[in-house]
């Protein structure tokens, strides 16, 4: 039967054997720069819901990771027992579907308002401790198994990152300035070198009725702090509207700090926080100016990055009122 | 040149809620742009209606900062140059007061109800045609 995923099922069957199939293709319409496919495996009998993952468009300056390093990144994390969809292969050239990967399909919600509809104190409270200890299992793997994300710009500094690609866009937007040069007074406190998600974010968990399924979109893994991925979960956009619950949106700081730290992730300094969280609204307000700059000048153009470009300022007014001690 | 009604805004409205009423008949991706597009063309009404106004009060604003005169374009990059080279680190609240100030009315015009209640604009709202 003729289903337009001819690509799919060669790639499949060079990997299972000429007598594994594919069945029940979805494409969800997700936006974003990724291709998703959805798809059962078929193989021996047996089936096995799989997601693949191609990258339809690269700015030569993409902050983000190239899929094969995405792809190694989640098989380290995966072999060390963190929540993720388990990797199963990388497309190579031969596939001729460009850079991707498959994984194992996960099942459950990720839209925020979704999660958050309905969602009672105690599963809220249970989402939070299941992100602290996923977060502490993380941080706790042997950065020399890492070795291959070393190089990375974020590995390398990734303040200095952000700022160079901020640099490159030229645009002038005096919050985000007064924001890295509140960073650049302050100085990250020193902590020991981890693994780092890097978008360990509201949206980016995999959420079922008994708590947290998996971290998904590892674009952004790195060697850094542990405390970057803390910050950036506490950033007031990702709370999505409940504002009075700093972490993602699920629960009051001091319970997850607790549960971070039980589970052996080390203690955790309320100032260096702040410090990656001022951090994560600079570099979120970089991301929303990102968009409008692939949108202006690069040609990849469409109303969400429109929209994205002109939404810069709502983290901005984020940034301000943080700086001046108005957020939390 | 006088033109003929609708007012520009009237007609950026009447599209807006032309997307608006669109929006709920469609599906995925096309309802989620028709959704996009009505929050952009409310950007538009807000801004043709409320920049120039906001444009002169930010100007002021940084006159008054940097101690001189100038195109807002000219005024803003120098703010931006001296926050980065650290000449503004002994006025920090002042410095932040002002950036502030400038993203308030950023958010008026894209998206008013992101603001916190102390910054609220309290004059009736006049988007309607």
């Amino acid at each position: 039967m003729a289903d337009h995923h001819d690509d799919l099922r060669r790639a499949i069957r060079r990997r299972f054997g000429e007598r594994a199939d594919i069945a029940n293709v979805v494409v969800p319409t997700l936006g974003g720069v990724n291709r998703t496919i959805l798809f059962d495996l078929v193989d021996s009998g047996a089936t096995r819901r799989l997601a693949s993952r191609q990258e339809t468009y690269r700015a030569e300056d993409s902050p983000f990771l190239p899929a094969s390093l995405q792809f190694r990144a989640m098989r380290l994390a995966f072999e060390e027992g963190v929540p993720v969809p388990e990797p199963i292969f990388e497309y190579d050239a031969a596939d001729g579907m460009g850079s991707g990967f498959v994984t194992a399909f996960v099942a459950g919600e990720t839209m925020p308002r979704r999660i958050f509809r309905g969602l009672d104190g105690d599963a809220r409270l249970k989402i939070a401790i299941d992100l602290a200890h996923l977060l502490a299992r993380l941080h706790a793997i042997d950065i020399a198994k890492a070795g291959f994300l070393e190089a990375v710009p974020d590995s390398v500094d990734v303040i200095a990152h952000y700022r160079a690609l901020f640099d490159s866009y030229a645009e002038a937007h005096p919050a985000i300035e007064l924001g890295f040069r509140w960073l650049e007074r302050h100085g990250a406190p020193p902590a020991p070198r981890r693994l780092v998600h890097g978008d360990f974010r509201t949206g980016n968990f995999m959420i079922g009725p008994e708590g947290v399924r998996a971290a998904l979109d590892w674009e952004c893994a790195h060697i850094g702090q542990g405390i970057e991925d803390i910050g950036w979960l506490c950033v007031r956009s990702w709370r999505f509207g409940q504002t009075h619950y700093p972490v993602g949106g699920f629960a009051e700081r001091a319970p997850f700090h607790a549960a971070y730290e039980a589970a052996g992730g080390g203690r955790i300094d309320p100032d260096a926080v702040r410090f990656w969280e001022i951090f994560g609204l600079v570099r979120w307000a970089i991301y929303n100016v990102m968009q409008a700059h692939g949108h202006v000048a690069r040609g990849r153009r469409g109303v969400a990055f429109a929209a994205m470009g002109r939404n810069a300022s709502l983290v901005e007014y984020e940034l301000s009122m943080t700086l001046a001690g108005h957020y939390d | 040149m006088s033109q003929d009604r609708p007012s520009i805004n009237d007609i950026l409205l009447t599209v807006k809620t032309f997307l608006d009423d669109l929006g709920p008949k469609l599906d995925g991706e096309a309802k989620y742009h028709a959704q996009v597009s009505s929050y952009l063309l409310g950007i538009c009404e807000r801004e043709i209606r409320l920049s120039a106004g906001y444009d002169a009060a930010e100007q002021a604003r940084l006159s008054a900062f940097l101690q001189e005169e100038g195109p807002l374009d000219d005024l803003t990059a120098k703010l931006c140059a001296g926050i980065r080279a650290g000449k503004f680190d002994d006025r920090w609240d002042a410095t932040l007061e002002l950036v502030l100030a400038q993203t308030i009315d950023k958010v008026r015009i894209v998206k008013p109800g992101h603001l916190d209640a102390m910054h609220r604009d309290p004059e009736p709202d006049r988007s309607r045609p």
